[in-house]
């Protein structure tokens, strides 16, 4: 097993050298060049991105341990079967010592409007969960509102469709999931949200699918816009093995799972240097009084969560794409558990807002260094501490 | 809730039917098309042989003849959209590693381009260049266009923008050099 794990590294780092020995792809190279350049190249497709951060926070009146941390370093790993047929791979290390395989789809495309895709898949919801590069979105760390209600990163395992609407300037995404493990001998969904309740398509529990989708405008230049949706329930452990007559026994499984009603809206919008990004997610929970008395959770029947951004690129070299500096000020606001059910009291430090001032310093298209200093407050303590972050990222 | 039940299967019959409709050849792809820029005016296509320099650009290459006369040429070309899995890898240099998509590009008898549209985009980013007002940027050109300068940048495209920029220089120039030489002899 080592033995393979050593010859598939050195295969890596062998494909990286032979890569980096080819002649970098210049965008004044035509496509005919390009082709010469590297027509003894394979169909085989490797990348990676990461991000090392330090956060510090400051209490007033506390001693705050700071913390560095490689949080993420991604492998990319892709195979072009032929022009139709493709295999592609996220790998993560994060926090250097737990992996995930956050994406590993096989991709069938037929043609502008029909598409298909099976595999661990992003949930195309919000913004960060299906672009989290480090250069794609602004701050060392991803939005909270991305973080928190809308559990990014998402991914799940399914099958589904997606494609064009050209002429109405649309991309659909229509995909079929397992859902959240919403009870695995004790509670998984709570007062904080689903994050706690991924299953990751890690021999995830799927009784009945969940349905996602996204509507992308882009009809506009500079203009995205995405309509996002998710329906379905939390599985639960419970109905291994019930028996269908047994109604006592249906009824108590059945409190161990929630509906899942979520939508998202999200906005970016590229206007000569400024860039601004607005995203809301509303999400609605049921069965949660069942739920909540069976297994003692405090989880909300209603949770929301938005922000809003302005970002200004400069380049600071005349002529010269790069190196560009990225101020920007991010405003967010988001409560898990916005509204409950009786005999559950809301607790207010779920309901917290943010203010981030920051800048970024992209030194090429994929590398960048990044700080910013936040203001965080919640609904109990309502006096803002603050948090230092400082971090780079990169991206090939 | 059977009012909910009809939109939902008409939603999903109008599905279908796009889908059904999406499985068009590239030819009558092109044969829409030329009629769309010629409206009423008959256009016949008659195929030409693409030449070997062109043919890892051009799938399908045709004359346009209206009233006996050539009144244009009709490509039906592949070019490189985003790596696969993304436009993720700005310096990734394996060129054959990336997703494709094909376009219809229409000159008239001077090799001015009279029309470009995508024929099929199946790439999961970069289908922005999709979008009609900014193909109508080419209309009038012949080659030399840049993005940036004479072409707009397309926020969300770089990558497939500057390939069909490429395509179209390089196959305006070749298509060109053909048949001005078929011509002459």
């Amino acid at each position: 097993m080592k033995r393979k794990l050593f010859a598939l590294l050195g295969l890596c780092i062998l494909s990286i050298s032979h890569s980096f020995g080819q002649t970098y792809i210049d965008s004044t190279v035509n496509s005919a060049m390009k082709r010469v350049l590297f027509a003894n190249a394979n169909e085989f497709s490797i990348g990676s991105y990461g991000e090392a951060h330090y956060n510090q926070s400051f209490h007033e009146g506390e001693y705050s341990n700071g913390k560095v941390d490689l949080h993420r370093v991604i492998m990319y790993m892709g195979f072009k079967f032929n022009d139709k047929l493709q295999f592609f791979s996220e790998t993560e290390f994060e926090h250097v010592k737990e992996v995930y395989v956050e994406q590993a789809f096989m991709n069938y495309s037929h043609n502008s409007l029909l598409n298909i895709k099976a595999g661990i898949i992003l949930i195309p919801m919000g913004y960060v969960n299906e672009f989290h590069e480090p250069t794609l979105f602004n701050g060392v760390e991803r939005p909270n509102v991305e973080k928190y209600v809308i559990p990014s990163t998402w991914s799940e395992m399914g099958f589904g469709f997606h494609g064009l609407f050209k002429r109405a300037n649309l991309k659909y995404q229509l995909y079929a999931v397992n859902g959240f493990n919403g009870y695995n001998q004790t509670a998984k969904i709570g007062a904080s949200g689903l994050r706690g309740a991924r299953q990751k398509g890690a021999e995830a529990l799927m009784r009945k699918p969940s349905v996602t989708g996204k509507l992308t405008f882009f009809g506009i230049n500079g203009l995205r816009l995405g309509l996002s949706g998710y329906y379905g329930s939390s599985e639960s452990t419970m109905f291994n093995g019930l028996d269908r007559s047994d109604d006592v026994a249906v009824r108590q499984a059945d409190s161990s799972s929630i509906g899942i009603a979520m939508t998202a809206v999200n906005l970016h919008y590229t206007v000569g240097n400024f860039q601004f990004t607005a995203i809301g997610n509303y999400t609605f929970l049921n069965n949660t009084k069942a739920y909540n008395e069976f297994a003692g959770s405090n989880t909300g029947k209603e949770l929301y969560g938005y922000y809003g951004e302005v970002a200004y690129r400069q380049k600071l070299k005349k002529g010269k794409a790069y190196p560009q500096i990225i101020p920007f000020v991010r405003y967010e606001n988001y409560d898990t558990q916005f509204k409950v059910e009786e005999g559950v009291t809301k607790n207010d430090a779920y309901h917290r807002e943010e203010l981030t001032f920051g800048l970024g310093y992209q030194m090429t298209p994929g590398t960048i260094v990044k700080a910013d200093l936040q203001w965080v407050k919640n609904g109990v303590n309502p006096r803002p501490f603050n948090v230092l972050n400082v971090g780079f990222g990169f991206w090939f | 809730m059977l009012r909910m039940k009809n939109t939902f299967s008409h939603f999903i019959l109008i599905f279908v039917l796009l889908i059904a409709s999406s499985f068009a050849a590239p030819e009558k792809k092109v044969v829409k098309l030329v009629n769309k820029v010629w409206k009423d005016s008959n256009p016949i296509l008659k195929e030409i042989e693409t030449p070997d320099s062109l043919k890892t650009n051009i799938g399908h290459l045709s004359e346009i003849i209206i009233d006996e006369n050539i009144a244009g040429y009709a490509c039906y070309a592949t070019a490189f959209g985003c790596k696969v899995g993304g436009c993720a890898a700005p310096s990734n240099p394996n060129i054959q590693s990336y997703e494709t998509f094909d376009y219809i590009v229409i000159y008239d008898a001077n090799f001015k381009v009279l029309k470009v549209d995508i024929a099929e985009y199946g790439g999961q980013y970069g289908y922005e260049i999709c979008r009609a007002k900014w193909l109508r940027q080419f209309e009038g050109g012949r080659t030399g266009f840049k993005l940036g300068s004479n072409i707009d940048g397309i926020t969300g495209a770089t990558v497939s923008a500057q390939f069909l920029i490429d395509d179209l220089n390089t196959v305006g120039e070749e298509l060109k050099t053909f048949l001005n030489t078929a011509a002459c002899l």
